[in-house]
């Protein structure tokens, strides 16, 4: 037997741009969908409606579910008035529900948010409930930009998912050490070859010998050293092997190079540790045994999803644009220049006249 | 415009200046901001310093003339929802000490701004960001 979790998440509320068909015509959703599109990013969904709750009809309220994937779905409250000729929607808000977190579920999920969130208008259409209404889902910057980061994520999770064959419960909160792990193999399986910062030491331990002395000697000379290593991460308990891995750390230096020279020199075979660290925290990995994504492993419609990447970028920069240069706009070139110069560290920190000081 | 090591996870701040060359709509910083945006689905944070020299503008014209106009206050309120968006990080106790320790070591004859540019690197380092600066020093 499973444990169904249900996880609700907090509600949008959208603004009405016009309601083409506003009235609900009350009945069972079967073979039933809610057909959502947001023209200015090329968006279309159609998910098939789960549940219409009409209890509330009267108080002015429906509430209609559909389908995101098998494990969560979109709700629709609708707000309005009842009368003889059907429901009047007046406001809608947008909401999701999920029974289990799964990466492909909470990207779908996040794609659609953020699709809701970012666009001029969505049109929210339902042809068995004559419900055919555009509307803007009031939702702050901050919000999308964190949605865009969970897309994200799952997206990367999903990722390693399909490369490594493994699923995942995700977890409702991603601890650092996971998020840096899912970096890590994001990268790993996608690019092999990739620059990543390293602020700990390498440690490294050969046999006290001279000829090894006079090796390392000469090696400390390069700026950098390349080492092969066997590698994995962990990953929400999970061990995710890499095979052998080429590390190469930048601009690097070995502590206490000369005691460890010394240590070389002694020539009897006992075991010297050597650390070696970046000067500037950055090593570089060749990752040729990574495991592989498989070609063709998106269905049609998480195709069109992971495609929508560009778009939802290039929506929210252009918000961001667009405030940044709000921030200036009407001002004069003197004005401008009044607004945007730096404070003096005089006036901005220290009290110029102490005797005006009161303690 | 200085990003650092090129590493594809590197979290940034913007300082002073790049942020103020941004709201000019300078395209380089425009391109770099999406660029940024693009690999990290986050703004580049912004430190407590930044903020309080972006306000700063606006309450030094407001104490000068009595009171911003209707279009300087609707100014002042898209820069307020544009430091909303961003992750905003406080110069805290870590942050002062690693100022501490920078900013003696700075050279003499620098200009004064760059007593603000350490404190915005000090916060920074602190909460293990880097720096988008234009600055050479």
């Amino acid at each position: 037997m499973s444990t169904v979790t249900l996880q609700n998440e907090a509600s949008v509320a959208g603004e009405i741009i016009s309601v083409i068909s506003a009235g609900v015509i009350l009945a069972p959703p079967t073979n039933l969908s809610l057909e959502i599109s947001v023209p200015n990013l090329g968006g279309r969904f159609r998910l098939e409606l789960t549940d219409l709750d009409d209890s509330e009809v009267e108080n002015g309220r429906v509430v209609v579910k559909a389908a995101v994937d098998a494990n969560s779905r979109m709700v629709v409250t609708l707000f309005g008035d009842s009368n003889s000729e059907g429901f009047h929607t007046k406001r809608v808000s947008i909401g999701f529900e999920t029974d289990e977190k799964t990466a492909e579920s909470d990207f779908r999920k996040a794609t659609l948010r953020a699709a809701l969130s970012l666009a001029t208008q969505t049109r929210l259409v339902t042809p068995g409930l004559s419900l055919d209404l555009w509307f803007r889902l009031n939702e702050s910057l901050r919000d999308i930009s964190e949605m865009l980061k969970v897309r994200q994520t799952m997206y990367r999770l999903m990722v390693i998912e399909r490369a490594t064959g493994r699923r995942f419960e995700v977890p409702s909160f991603i601890a650092g050490e996971d998020m840096e792990a899912i970096s890590f193999l994001y990268h790993a399986i996608t690019e092999r070859s990739f620059g990543w910062p390293f602020e700990e030491a390498l440690i490294v331990s050969y046999k006290a010998s001279r000829d090894l002395a006079i090796r390392l000697e000469q090696a400390n000379r390069s700026p950098d050293s390349t080492y092969p290593l066997s590698h994995h991460k962990w990953l929400f308990g999970f061990e995710i092997p890499l095979g052998e891995v080429m590390m190469t750390i930048i601009d690097k230096y070995i502590e206490n190079f000369e005691q460890v020279l010394e240590d070389l020199k002694k020539d009897d075979g006992h075991l010297v540790e050597v650390k070696v660290r970046s000067r500037i925290g950055l090593a570089h990995y060749l990752v040729a045994n990574a495991p592989r994504l498989p070609i063709g492993v998106w269905s049609n419609d998480l195709r069109m999803l992971i495609d929508m990447e560009g778009q939802l970028d290039a929506a929210v920069v252009e918000r961001y644009n667009a405030l940044a240069a709000a921030s200036l706009a009407g001002l004069s070139e003197n004005e401008k220049a009044e607004i945007t110069r730096r404070p003096k560290i005089g006036g901005a920190f220290l009290i110029e006249d102490p005797s005006t000081e009161r303690v | 415009m200085t990003l650092g090591a090129v590493l594809p996870e590197t979290s940034l701040v913007l300082d002073t200046n790049i942020l103020t060359a941004w709201r000019y709509r300078k395209p380089s910083v425009v391109t770099t901001i999406a660029d940024y945006q693009s690999r990290l689905k986050l703004l580049p944070a912004l430190t407590s310093i930044t903020v309080h020299e972006t306000l700063y503008g606006f309450e030094n014209k407001a104490a000068k003339s009595g009171k911003l106009d209707d279009r300087t206050l609707r100014d002042r309120l898209a820069i307020e929802q544009l430091i909303g968006a961003c992750v905003v990080l406080p110069f805290d106790q870590r942050a002062a000490e690693i100022a501490a320790y920078i900013i003696p070591r700075l050279p003499k004859n620098i200009p004064k701004q760059t007593l603000l540019d350490g404190l915005i690197s000090a916060t920074a380092l602190a909460h293990g960001y880097g720096i988008a600066t234009n600055d050479r020093v």
